[in-house]
């Protein structure tokens, strides 16, 4: 589904990507994990289409086709969703109206058929249920006011509802107390399946207890150095990056 | 002396004043006429036009429309909501065909002025003349417009529909409209000023309204000129003891529209909730200016402003709040948000607060800001176009003003509106 190969980026005149290669099947849940400053968000910025960023060599293709030809729009329509670390406040803008313009954006492009706002909410309703989130968060402005915890699990709730086949979520774990992080790591496992792909970008391995994923790589100086099975994250826990990535190295 | 350039509107001025028939107005006209030959016309020099250029308006050429111009059924109907007394101004003149019945309350002008209406000399005189330079000008030249004295509460909203034909250039209207709500009464007025042609012209309406002890009064003001249209609006109010007042105005056509709302809190314990809305693109000019003066104890004053600015258009916000000494436990805001599309456009905010009692609440605030390409970044993440990602911040923007509305079947304009602004 998703092919990096020998992939660069740059912002500015900094290089933060240098020589990335990764695949990801669907139905694959690959995880992410690295120091500050490796390029983990990055790559799931460039992934998103992130105009901020240059590509400066290497393929980056879904689905076979090269992502550079996508715009940002273009690219969530064709079924990538990017979980964002910092999700923004847009006072005045409610989770329903923001959610079915984008649902119906994705459906058309798609050749599905659009919802009216009714039937919209009958289908944001049921996805709130799923979740087990409280109604009266769908009708909210969207991330207007909300705790960390409740950002992030509204980001779940957009990939919920808008169904994409492969999810990056960028630091979905962080500013997480224990309670949320179960209930963040539950609505992800409800939306696992053999069609879709997720991308589990983190810094620690405590979201891995509860997402456990198939692959796991380490990303150190914009390089994946290491990858294997979710035990590596406890060797991560125990050897910290520096040594992992020079032990690699040597 | 006016200079040269506003030789047109002297020619003008002169014209009208010479039909005026009636005793008292004519007397007015003739002391605004002296008052306004007495004063230059305002420049970019002038505090209250700094931002506003007027090069135009005063060069342009303009004549008093002598007729109704035709407007089609469905150039006026699309405006209206069900359940509305309408009363239809077509160039400045009544057009009873179009309107509903006059009901008890409810005249015109100039019938008021025919039939010697005793109260009219009084509420002309409750608004002195000013210095202004287009107030004159209103005052020396109105033609018609609406009396509404309701008693009681009014059941329906009442919409005075202004409509300017503009198939011909230069052509002048001047409005004149007078709201006196009773203690204790109710009303809920739209006013619409919508231009329908191409032609430049000039429009210009002198609003007042007075609310009663006890009284209510929800009043929005629809600007909507055509795109060659120059608006010029004056809404004055005076609040009672324990009155409401909501003003919703809302700016979005015309090359040119300065509207200038003044409010006096002139008895205790009244309300004003005022609300402002302007929405420019291409080369228009769009003016608020404000002042509200709190001048009796434990009056409350919310304003709020939003704009949305694109293109090269510009906006003017000027809000003056003064509390006079004798006006303690005042509770005053002000808040003006400007979101700025585009490098082009300008935002020109000048809020002020004049505070002489030392035990009140006031507070205010002016912002302009941009749409952030991470705002663009994370719409568009999730599958909307940029243009529906800039119409979604918009909307988000001028969202607030649209909620718990004094007259619910305002929201209607806010949705063509953003329509109307993204459009290219």
């Amino acid at each position: 589904m998703l092919a990096i190969d020998k992939l660069k980026v740059s912002s500015g005149e900094q290089t933060i990507i240098d020589g990335l290669d990764l695949e990801v099947a669907p139905g694959e849940v690959h995880a992410i994990m690295g120091p500050n400053g490796s390029g983990k968000s990055t790559l799931a910025r460039v992934i998103a289409g992130d105009p901020n960023y240059q590509v400066d060599g290497g393929r980056l293709t879904y689905d076979g086709q090269e992502l550079s030809e996508l715009e940002i729009d273009q690219r969530a329509r064709a079924g990538i969703f990017l979980a964002f670390q910092y999700p923004l406040e847009i006072a005045g803008l409610s989770n329903s109206v923001f959610l079915r313009t984008a649902y119906n954006a994705i459906c058309e492009a798609q050749g599905r058929e659009v919802l009216d706002p009714l039937d919209f909410d009958d289908l944001l309703r049921a996805k709130a249920e799923l979740l087990k989130m409280d109604h009266g968060f769908i009708y909210r402005d969207v991330n207007s006011n909300f705790s960390g915890g409740e950002k992030k699990r509204n980001e779940v709730l957009q990939m919920a509802v808008l169904s994409p086949k492969l999810a990056i979520l960028d630091e979905i774990d962080s500013g997480l107390d224990i309670d949320a992080l179960k209930s963040v790591a539950t609505g992800i496992n409800q939306l696992r399946s053999s069609e879709r792909a997720i991308i589990l970008i983190t810094h620690y391995h405590r979201i891995l207890d509860f997402v456990v994923p198939d692959r796991l790589h380490v990303l150190v100086g914009g390089k994946i150095v290491v990858s294997g099975g979710v035990d590596l994250a406890h060797r991560v826990e125990k050897e910290g990056y520096e040594n992992i990535a020079n032990s690699q190295s040597g | 002396m006016p200079t040269p350039k506003a030789a047109n509107f002297e020619q003008l001025s002169r014209g009208l004043l010479l039909q005026g028939k009636d005793c008292w107005t004519r007397t007015r006209r003739y002391a605004a006429l002296q008052r306004w030959q007495a004063i230059a016309p305002p420049t970019r020099r002038s505090e209250e036009y700094r931002y506003t250029g007027l090069r135009e308006v005063l060069a342009n050429d303009y004549h008093v429309a002598q007729q109704a111009g035709w407007v089609v059924p469905d150039d006026y109907r699309q405006y209206l909501a069900d359940d509305e007394q309408l009363y239809v101004f077509v160039d400045g003149f009544f057009d009873q065909e179009k309107s509903s019945p006059l009901i008890d309350g409810v005249t015109t002008i100039t019938s008021a002025i025919a039939n010697d209406d005793s109260c009219l000399k009084k509420l002309f005189d409750d608004t002195p003349l000013t210095d202004d330079y287009f107030q004159l000008l209103n005052d020396i030249c109105f033609a018609d417009g609406l009396l509404l004295q309701p008693t009681g509460t009014v059941a329906k909203t009442i919409h005075l529909l202004f409509l300017t034909t503009a198939n011909n250039h230069g052509q002048a209207t001047f409005c004149r409209n007078i709201i006196d709500v009773g203690d204790g009464s109710s009303l809920n007025v739209i006013e619409s000023h919508i231009g329908l042609g191409k032609a430049h012209y000039l429009s210009s309406t002198h609003t007042s309204i007075n609310v009663g002890q006890e009284g209510r009064c929800s009043h929005v003001r629809w600007q909507n000129e055509g795109i060659a249209g120059q608006h010029f609006s004056t809404t004055i109010c005076r609040q009672q003891q324990a009155s409401e007042l909501n003003l919703l105005s809302i700016s979005q056509g015309g090359q040119l529209a300065r509207l200038e709302n003044i409010v006096t809190h002139q008895a205790s314990d009244s309300r004003c909730d005022f609300r402002a809305l302007y929405c420019g693109k291409d080369k228009q000019v769009l003016d608020n200016t404000s002042t509200i003066e709190h001048r009796a104890p434990a009056s409350v004053t919310s304003q709020r402003l939003r704009g949305l600015v694109r293109d090269q258009a510009q906006a003017i916000f000027a809000g003056n709040i003064i509390v006079k000494q004798q006006a303690q436990q005042t509770d005053a805001s002000q808040l003006s948000k400007s979101l700025l599309i585009g490098s082009n456009c300008a935002v020109y905010l000048r809020p002020q607060l004049q505070i002489s009692a030392d035990d009140v609440k006031c507070s205010h605030g002016a912002t302009s800001t941009r749409i952030s390409d991470e705002d663009l970044f994370y719409l568009k993440s999730r599958g909307v176009s940029h243009e529906t990602a800039v119409k979604l911040m918009c909307r988000a923007h001028i969202a607030e003003l649209a909620k718990d509305l004094a007259i619910p079947s305002a929201s209607r304009f806010f949705d063509q509106l953003l329509d109307s602004f993204l459009v290219r």
